[in-house]
């Protein structure tokens, strides 16, 4: 069993927020939702300061601040690594929201649900399929899922995640410069080791001990 | 989480192209029961390369669809008075009844004088392309030149000195660095690569793979943001005066180091041709060409006598033609750069000595002078430096000499059109493999390379300056302005009353243009603008709509576009710049358009048949693209649609692979290494030494001396005509002083094309998410010294007493000297509810005056200086 994982390529990042953008049009987000966002700042002093960018999404820990916060078990970690939420399970009682070090979740409830993209001139029909299409249920916690359905639906066709587009996160797709690639942590071979171990990946915030299963380049 | 599959009775894609910028990306949409719901790059396709991806704006155009401000009928004012802030009381008519009133309106005018109707184009709207064709649907009608597009007419969107001389130097619209074998990039005032200019994504797609290489890439800009914060090395400098580093490392290069590419400047420049003491061409009477000395049989000839040798062209030395003094320009031309010291330039630009010589070493160390490089069987010299400018620093009214200084360094170490050194993308459009439409550049007058296709005119031959001026642009006497600077300036009336310019504009049919607040001073615009019918193809009733329009139709977005021509003429804003297959895509309709709107090509097309017009404009598309088969040609009386007229010219374009192209979409097809690094195949020379501007100054002396024209009043600077590439204060840093202390400038975001995107929900949520893109960034520790704090309210004023209100953000990577405006937001329109309030608007800070304008290509000064203060 594999356990999927992310690097992001700093260097190669542009900010175009692509990746944001596109997990909204995967997910049918709200508005106001992200599960992918850039951050924006800056290092050091004029003249010689620089950009920081920093793509971050749900890191998909291996040891979750997350799961242990839930009281119900309905945040758990599959088999291939990724943390899910078992909607039937959750009880909203948004302990996660609290202890994800990173802020990646959030709690999808009637104020959520009601926001529209074009306020005071009603849902789109890109809403209203949205809803249908990709159903969240009130009084529970949404957050990134590594497009777990785009992941099975690839494999059960034969194809390979992070290799194929139809069997990889919406985020790796949409990527114009390369900069996301996902794979398997399990795997020493894979790319994303390779890319982790000759540039010298780094977790994000790693003092949480969360081991994150996203790696960052520069 | 799971499907509803048992509601879904439609579930599909669509190959497209990305109406959301120029570049036109390869995009597809998946359409769920008839409603596009998501957009991905498309993967087989070579523009997108191996990641096939999308940038965030393009991913987001989809909401162009869903919009429910969206126009769904056309709009009539009913209200005579105009201007901002009065209420235009629209009333929905029917498309016949409008179509009427537009067609009985032209009518009437041609009877008159055609040029008094202005069309009006716009490469950044977000129903994009075709781009090159309401160029001659204008010409249809009679309209003569270009004058009479007012697009971005040399504003900020405008890269009127950019494309001069892209066009005169590399035969091509626009440049790039050889991202593939590059090693030393510098970048001034422009984001290539890193999400603005043409093939922005496709430039951002090869620069990644170049960074990943290890090249340098130092960026020359007044912050430290999209380009300069991924550089290797972010360069603070003024706005404008990039000019002055550029000759200061021109002269290191020139008269200090002393190493060049001798045998580029005398094969491939216009530095041998002999000039005369006035600095003209000295020329042979009988073929007018320009003269070269030939140093190995001591004898002057033409430039292209078969027996000169390219090694045996003197750059230097004093010779007698026809009892005259006469000497290679390159002579003067070196003598010329020693005057701009590294210290001199430094201390104009901020920019340190010690950066500086560092680059100007750099630069000669990664030029390798001398060094060759085999690929596919074919030996290049090799020059990975590359040095390009765009937008940003050739906006100034010193533009023209800002692109001629930057491209200098290039020319000195035969940096062009070789692998690793700068290429103009493309100078050359192959015809499909069983297919027609080929457009290849020549050489033309004086060795001077004829582009193959512009977006306007073309820049070789010089049209001499001429009078009288026969349209709202004048470009019969501002003849190097690519679009025309002038219906935007104050003093327009009194320089059509001069120049005899007697079509006063009295009707505008255009598109999706909002050219009143995102040129320059707002007032100025309504004043030069207010007085014409204007009618617009739009999807939203936009700030230039609401201030002046009469009638609005409502266009179709790209989503529901079918545009087969796209990509095909305008290859320059798509292609890749880079040794990958030629690619064309085309726009195929996603979804039904939203309520009655029309593709603005079938509005046209309409209109042009009840102005009885449509036979001309039929034949120029059967000329246009060559098309020979009669059996494909349109003829006299057909009245078809754009997407008809596409059934048939795709065959004569794409020949029998026709029904797979548009299944797929798109076209692809192998391009030739020879096609990206032509320069030595192609017998041109750089007009490096403008020797033509010299005869257009004459002429301007002339046509000023007989119009009495005032010129000293008006601030014109003729000697800007000037053949060498040199030093002029933009005129936004001669309004520096104690109290308008500060140059205010801007810079494109990444998430925004000009202003449509600012209606885009997805877009303008994200937009929160980048500090910069809805505030006004100023360094920190001015911000401090002045007591100014994020968050803070402030009013910028300029001289001319214009204001604008915006939110402080501060940051280190900014010259202390400036203050930057992203984009332009500062928007009321009703029609735009999402657009409305967001940022700051900084175009209605530019003052409108001729002398804000380089007086040569007619680019504005897109710099201006203000003072700020806390609103109270």
């Amino acid at each position: 069993m594999p356990r999927w994982g992310m690097v992001i390529d700093v260097k190669r990042c542009i900010a175009c927020w692509g990746c944001s953008i596109a997990c909204k049009e995967e997910h049918f987000l709200p508005p106001n939702v992200f599960w992918n966002r850039v951050l924006i700042g800056e290092r050091g002093k004029f003249p010689s300061s620089s950009k920081l960018i920093l793509p971050i999404l749900c890191n998909h820990c291996s040891d979750a601040a997350c799961v242990e916060a839930c009281p119900t078990g309905a945040t758990y970690i599959r088999e291939d690594g990724i943390v899910a939420v078992d909607d039937e399970k959750c009880v909203g009682c948004r302990a996660c929201l609290v202890s994800c070090p990173y802020q990646q979740r959030t709690y999808y409830d009637n104020e959520v649900k009601d926001r529209e993209y074009f306020p005071g001139q009603g849902k789109t029909e890109l809403e209203l399929i949205g809803e249908k299409l990709y159903p969240f249920k009130l009084g529970t916690v949404i957050k990134c899922n590594f497009c777990t359905e785009r992941l099975e639906d690839g494999m059960k066709k034969g194809l390979e995640p992070g290799v194929d587009e139809d069997a990889s996160p919406a985020c790796v797709n949409i990527c114009p410069v390369s900069a996301r690639v996902f794979g398997d942590l399990d795997d020493p071979n894979s790319k994303i080791n390779r890319l982790i171990m000759e540039h010298k990946g780094k977790q994000l915030r790693p003092e949480f001990g969360t081991e994150p299963a996203v790696y960052y380049i520069d | 989480m799971t499907y509803k599959t048992d509601e879904i009775w439609e579930d599909k894609w669509v190959n497209t192209t990305c109406g959301v910028c120029y570049c036109g990306c390869a995009a597809k949409v998946r359409v769920v029961n008839g409603v596009p719901v998501k957009v991905e790059g498309i993967t087989d396709s070579t523009m997108g390369g191996d990641g096939a991806g999308l940038c965030g704006k393009g991913t987001a155009g989809l909401m162009y669809y869903h919009d429910p401000s969206r126009i769904k009928k056309p709009m009539l004012r009913t209200n005579p008075e105009k201007g901002i802030g009065v209420d235009p009381k629209w009333k929905e008519i029917e498309w016949d009844e409008a179509l009427d009133i537009i067609s009985t309106k032209m009518k009437k005018i041609m009877d008159d004088d055609p040029n008094k109707i202005l069309f009006t184009n716009q490469t950044m709207r977000a129903s994009d392309g075709p781009h090159n064709h309401p160029y001659f649907y204008a010409q249809a009608f009679g309209v003569k030149n270009n004058g009479n597009f007012i697009i971005g007419g040399g504003s900020l969107h405008c890269g009127n000195a950019c494309h001069m001389l892209g066009g005169l130097i590399h035969g091509a619209w626009s440049i790039a660095p050889d991202w593939r074998y590059t090693k030393y990039v510098l970048k001034w005032g422009s984001s290539k690569g890193t999400g603005s200019g043409h093939s922005a994504m496709t430039n951002a797609r090869l620069r990644a793979d170049a960074v990943r290489r290890g090249i340098k890439e130092i960026v020359f800009d007044p912050m430290g943001n999209f380009a300069g914060g991924k550089a290797t090395e972010w360069v603070a400098i003024l706005p404008g005066t990039d000019t002055a580093v550029g000759l200061a490392i021109a002269n290191y290069i020139c008269n200090i180091h002393g190493e060049m590419d001798i045998l580029y400047l005398k094969a491939k420049t216009n530095f041998p041709y002999l000039i005369k003491d006035d600095g003209t061409y000295a020329r042979n009477e009988e073929t007018d060409n320009p003269l070269i000395f030939d140093s190995r049989e001591g004898k002057i000839k033409d430039f292209d006598d078969k027996t000169l040798a390219w090694e045996d062209c003197a750059l230097d030395g004093e010779y007698e033609y026809k009892g005259e003094k006469v000497r290679p320009c390159f002579v003067p031309f070196k003598e010329h750069l020693k005057q701009y010291t590294i210290e001199w330039a430094s201390e104009i630009s901020t920019v340190p000595v010690a950066t500086i010589l560092q680059v100007c070493k750099d630069w000669v160390d990664n030029a390798q002078i001398g060094a060759t490089i085999t690929l596919e069987g074919k030996t290049y010299p090799y020059r990975p430096v590359s040095s390009v400018t765009f937008r940003g620093s050739q906006g100034h009214s010193n533009g023209i000499h800002q692109v001629a200084a930057i491209d200098l360094m290039s020319q000195l170490v035969g940096a062009e059109d070789v692998p690793g050194g700068t290429l103009g993308w493309p100078a050359i459009r192959r015809a499909y493999p069983g297919g027609n439409y080929e457009q290849t550049c020549t050489a033309g007058k004086d060795g001077v390379i004829v582009p193959s296709v512009f977006y306007s005119h073309d820049p070789w031959p010089v049209h001499a300056p001429s009078l009288p001026a026969t349209n709202m642009g004048c470009v019969d006497v501002w003849t190097h302005c690519t679009l025309s600077h002038i219906p935007y300036v104050d003093e327009m009336e009194y320089i059509h009353e001069k120049f005899g310019m007697k079509s006063k504009p009295e009707m505008i049919f255009g598109i999706s243009a909002n050219f009143i607040i995102s040129n320059s001073d707002w007032d100025t615009a309504i004043k030069n603008f207010k007085d014409c019918f204007v009618v617009q193809n739009d999807l939203w009733i936009n700030e230039t709509d609401q201030a002046i329009g009469d009638l609005i139709l409502p266009d179709v977005s790209y989503l529901e576009k079918d545009c087969w021509s796209s990509e095909i003429d305008a290859f320059f804003f798509s292609g890749s710049p880079s040794h990958e297959d030629w690619y064309v895509h085309m726009q195929q309709p996603v979804a039904k358009p939203v309520g009655e709107s029309r593709f603005f090509m079938d509005v046209y097309i309409d209109v042009a048949n009840r102005c009885g017009v449509l036979d001309k404009f039929n034949a120029k598309l059967n000329d246009y693209y060559g098309v020979e088969d009669p059996e494909l040609q349109i003829k006299p009386g057909e009245v078809l649609t754009w997407k008809e007229i596409g059934e048939r010219f795709l065959k004569w374009v794409y020949g029998n692979d026709i029904e797979k192209i548009k299944k797929q979409g798109y076209a692809t097809w192998n391009k030739p290494i020879e096609d990206v690094y032509w320069r030595w195949d192609i017998d041109t020379r750089c007009p490096v030494y403008m020797e033509y501007l010299l005869h257009d100054r004459a002429r301007m002396e002339e046509i000023f001396e007989e119009t009495d024209f005032d010129v000293e009043g008006l601030g014109f600077d003729l000697d800007q005509y000037s053949p060498l590439p040199s030093w002029f204060w933009p005129e936004s840093h001669k309004d520096l002083d104690s109290e308008f202390d500060l140059l205010a400038f801007s810079y494109r975001d990444i998430l925004h094309t000009n202003n449509t995107t600012f209606q885009n929900p997805y877009i303008d949520e994200v937009s929160k998410m980048c500090p910069y893109t809805f505030t006004i960034t100023l360094n920190k520790s001015m911000a401090d010294e002045r007591r100014l704090k994020d968050g803070d309210i402030i009013v910028i004023e300029t001289k001319a007493g214009v204001t604008e209100k915006g939110i402080v953000k501060t940051m280190e990577a900014q010259s202390p000297k400036v203050i930057g405006i992203a984009g332009q937001g500062g928007l009321w329109a009703d029609g735009r509810p999402i657009a409305k309030g967001k940022g700051a608007n900084f175009c209605k800070l530019l003052p409108s005056k001729l002398k804000y304008f380089d007086p040569v290509a007619g680019n504005m000064e897109t710099a201006v200086a203000v003072k700020i203060y806390k609103e109270e």
